[in-house]
């Protein structure tokens, strides 16, 4: 799965440029149709899970969403699964031919409309004229796997979604929609949901492009609680400042961002407590945490040619999963860091306050976190650098309490 | 702990059992008048119940008229149940350094068939008839139980899946009070919902 940066080199701005690289690896492997294919599932088996599980489709179609996933960085767990005991025969439930359904009040009927698909959910507003009411009375939540619009429709489904609810909308995942050619939809739809105040928004983009780019309103999305963005070119920041106050959860998948719009973003999202990224291929990238709110900050695959955790008062989790080349990660100022890894010791440099980690060397204090309780290192024993590293190491985190190794055997 | 009917005039009893919890009995007093007991632990699952207890207003029994007899006791049931439940997976929860991979194996074997027991549990417990899952949702709701609230509304989205407008009507005899003009503009402002 090399998709994400290799040579370091390359700066991708156009999409020509983007295609041409794939074209290039398609010359060694699979072809780029195949490396996508595998990729997008992969990111989407990141993401949290959906509120609402799709409901039994066609299996080709939502097999991606509906797979046992695991989500590194979920803070949403409380999803009430549907029972699974004997199927109830209606008739069965049919006791005295009474409207017992209407004695609830409008907020339980709500409750209740939330725990269906989004065409479901809409469908019962033509029920009566009080679930009319019901429904416009519900926070929205679309998920566009419940949409079964013909793919050429999808776009427009998901709009017309989101325009006939008054508002507000409580939570929109896209995750299997192209939007190729449908920019004027795009920017539309994402205006609409910053207008009705969406809190929860999963949007990803299905390839290709891989450079769509991203509205800009998404950064007046004032009321979201949660972002993650898949496949995406991201707006600029110093033309629209972003507009996140509360902003818990930020996830950056497959998209192309600068440093400085990373940089503008971490200092206007002042209760950030969960940053991620997977496979970001901007090359030529440094990642520098500035914020004190970020507790968990997660990179899987990508490029960064530098990692520095300049100041995080309250950083606990740094999470890598990297590739390619080697890079330095510099802790500056992590007070709180407890868990670390797996730092690679073939591609980490590490760097703790401002001095250069060698293998051998004599720790001093300054060099050192006791913060840090879990370290998950990986390590290539038959390297000698490396096997002195990690005992290096093991002197810089005096309180260490689990240290997990993942051996690496040379491969000639 | 199975509720009990007891006498309605009989105040709270005091029992504490092993070290751990404090199992005091609670008295919970149906809409008709029937008293049943639960431990302090289950009861508290309702955050209604939880803030009268720590408000001091629990000691004589706790009065609930919204809650008929056949509902309390199915509510009670389900408490009993989940918190049983949650007290398990704290202490599996202990120290996750401490087990090692073979431990860890044998947890998860067993919340696993914990975990079983309690889905088919709850499932039979929504098993029931229309007017008792409403009483049950409205009951949960007072009570503020959220467990019981969600899993009783998905109960009933369930039934709601899958099923035409019209057989949704059917099931659950909800008057269509629109007219066919009303209705027919409603079905085309929201194509999208209902054209597949």
């Amino acid at each position: 799965m090399d998709a994400a940066g290799g040579g370091g080199e390359e700066v991708f701005v156009t999409y020509a440029q983007i295609g041409a690289y794939f074209s290039l690896l398609a010359l060694e492997g699979p072809s780029a149709q195949d490396r996508i294919d595998r990729i997008v599932p992969y990111l989407i088996s990141l993401l949290p899970p959906p509120f609402v599980p799709a409901p039994d489709a066609d299996a080709d179609e939502s097999s991606d969403s509906d797979d046992d996933h695991f989500s590194l960085t979920s803070s949403d767990d409380d999803i009430a699964a549907p029972a699974d005991g004997p199927a109830v025969d209606p008739a069965a439930q049919d006791g005295d031919g009474q409207d017992h359904i209407s004695r609830l009040p409008d907020d339980l009927l709500s409750n209740i409309v939330s725990c269906l698909p989004t065409n479901e959910a809409a469908r019962t507003m033509v029920l009566s004229t009080r679930w009319r009411s019901v429904w416009a009375a519900t926070p929205l939540l679309v998920d566009d796997t419940h949409l079964r619009a013909a793919d050429r429709h999808a776009v427009r489904a998901l709009s017309r979604c989101v325009a006939a609810h008054p508002g507000p909308v409580r939570a929109v995942r896209v995750t299997h929609t192209s939007f190729h050619r449908q920019e004027y939809a795009l920017e539309r739809l994402v205006a609409s949901l910053a207008a009705k105040n969406v809190q929860d928004l999963i949007l990803f983009n299905r390839p290709w492009p891989l450079d769509m780019p991203l509205p800009d309103d998404i950064l007046s999305c004032g009321s979201l609680t949660r972002l993650y963005i898949g496949f995406w070119r991201f707006p600029d920041t110093a033309a629209h400042q972003p507009a996140f106050p509360n902003l818990h959860e930020l996830g950056l998948f497959h998209s192309i961002i600068e440093d400085r719009d990373v940089d503008a973003l971490l200092a206007h999202c002042s209760k950030l407590r969960i940053l991620s990224f997977a496979m970001a291929y901007s090359c030529g990238s440094r990642l520098r945490i500035r914020s004190s709110s970020l507790r968990v900050m997660m990179e899987w695959r990508c490029g960064f040619n530098e990692i520095i955790v300049e100041d995080a008062p309250c950083l606990e989790r740094l999470l890598f999963h990297s590739i390619s080349d080697r890079r330095p990660v510099r802790i500056v100022n992590a007070p709180r860091l407890e868990v670390l890894g797996f730092l690679d010791l073939q591609i980490h440099a590490l760097e703790i306050g401002g001095i250069v980690i060698r293998a051998g060397m004599n720790v001093r204090a300054s060099a050192m976190l006791p913060s840090l309780k879990i370290l998950a290192v990986k390590v290539q024993f038959s390297h000698a650098t490396e096997a002195k590293m990690l005992h290096t190491l093991l002197r810089c985190f005096p309180h260490l309490q689990t240290l997990h190794v993942m051996v690496v055997y040379a491969s000639y | 702990m199975a509720a009990t009917p007891a006498d309605a005039s009989s105040s709270s009893s005091e029992a504490v059992v092993g070290g751990e919890k404090s199992n005091k009995m609670i008295t919970l007093i149906s809409s008709d008048g029937e008293s049943f007991e639960a431990t302090e632990e289950a009861a508290k699952m309702s955050v209604t119940i939880k803030h009268m207890i720590e408000d001091g207003c629990a000691d004589d029994g706790i009065p609930l008229p919204n809650v008929p007899a056949k509902i309390l006791s199915m509510v009670i049931e389900y408490c009993n149940k989940h918190a049983a439940d949650a007290d398990d997976t704290n202490k599996h929860v202990a120290d996750p350094a401490d087990a090692d991979e073979d431990d860890d194996n044998n947890n998860n074997n067993a919340s696993a068939g914990e975990k079983e027991d309690l889905k088919s549990f709850d499932a039979s417990l929504v098993a029931v008839d229309q007017a008792t899952l409403f009483d049950i949702i409205l009951a949960a709701n007072f009570l503020s139980i959220k467990g019981l609230l969600d899993l009783a509304c998905q109960k009933v989205a369930d039934d709601i899946k899958d099923k035409s407008v019209e057989e949704v009507r059917e099931i659950f005899k909800i008057e269509n009070d629109f007219t066919k003009e009303e209705e027919e503009a409603v079905r085309k402002e929201n194509a999208w919902a209902f054209n597949e």
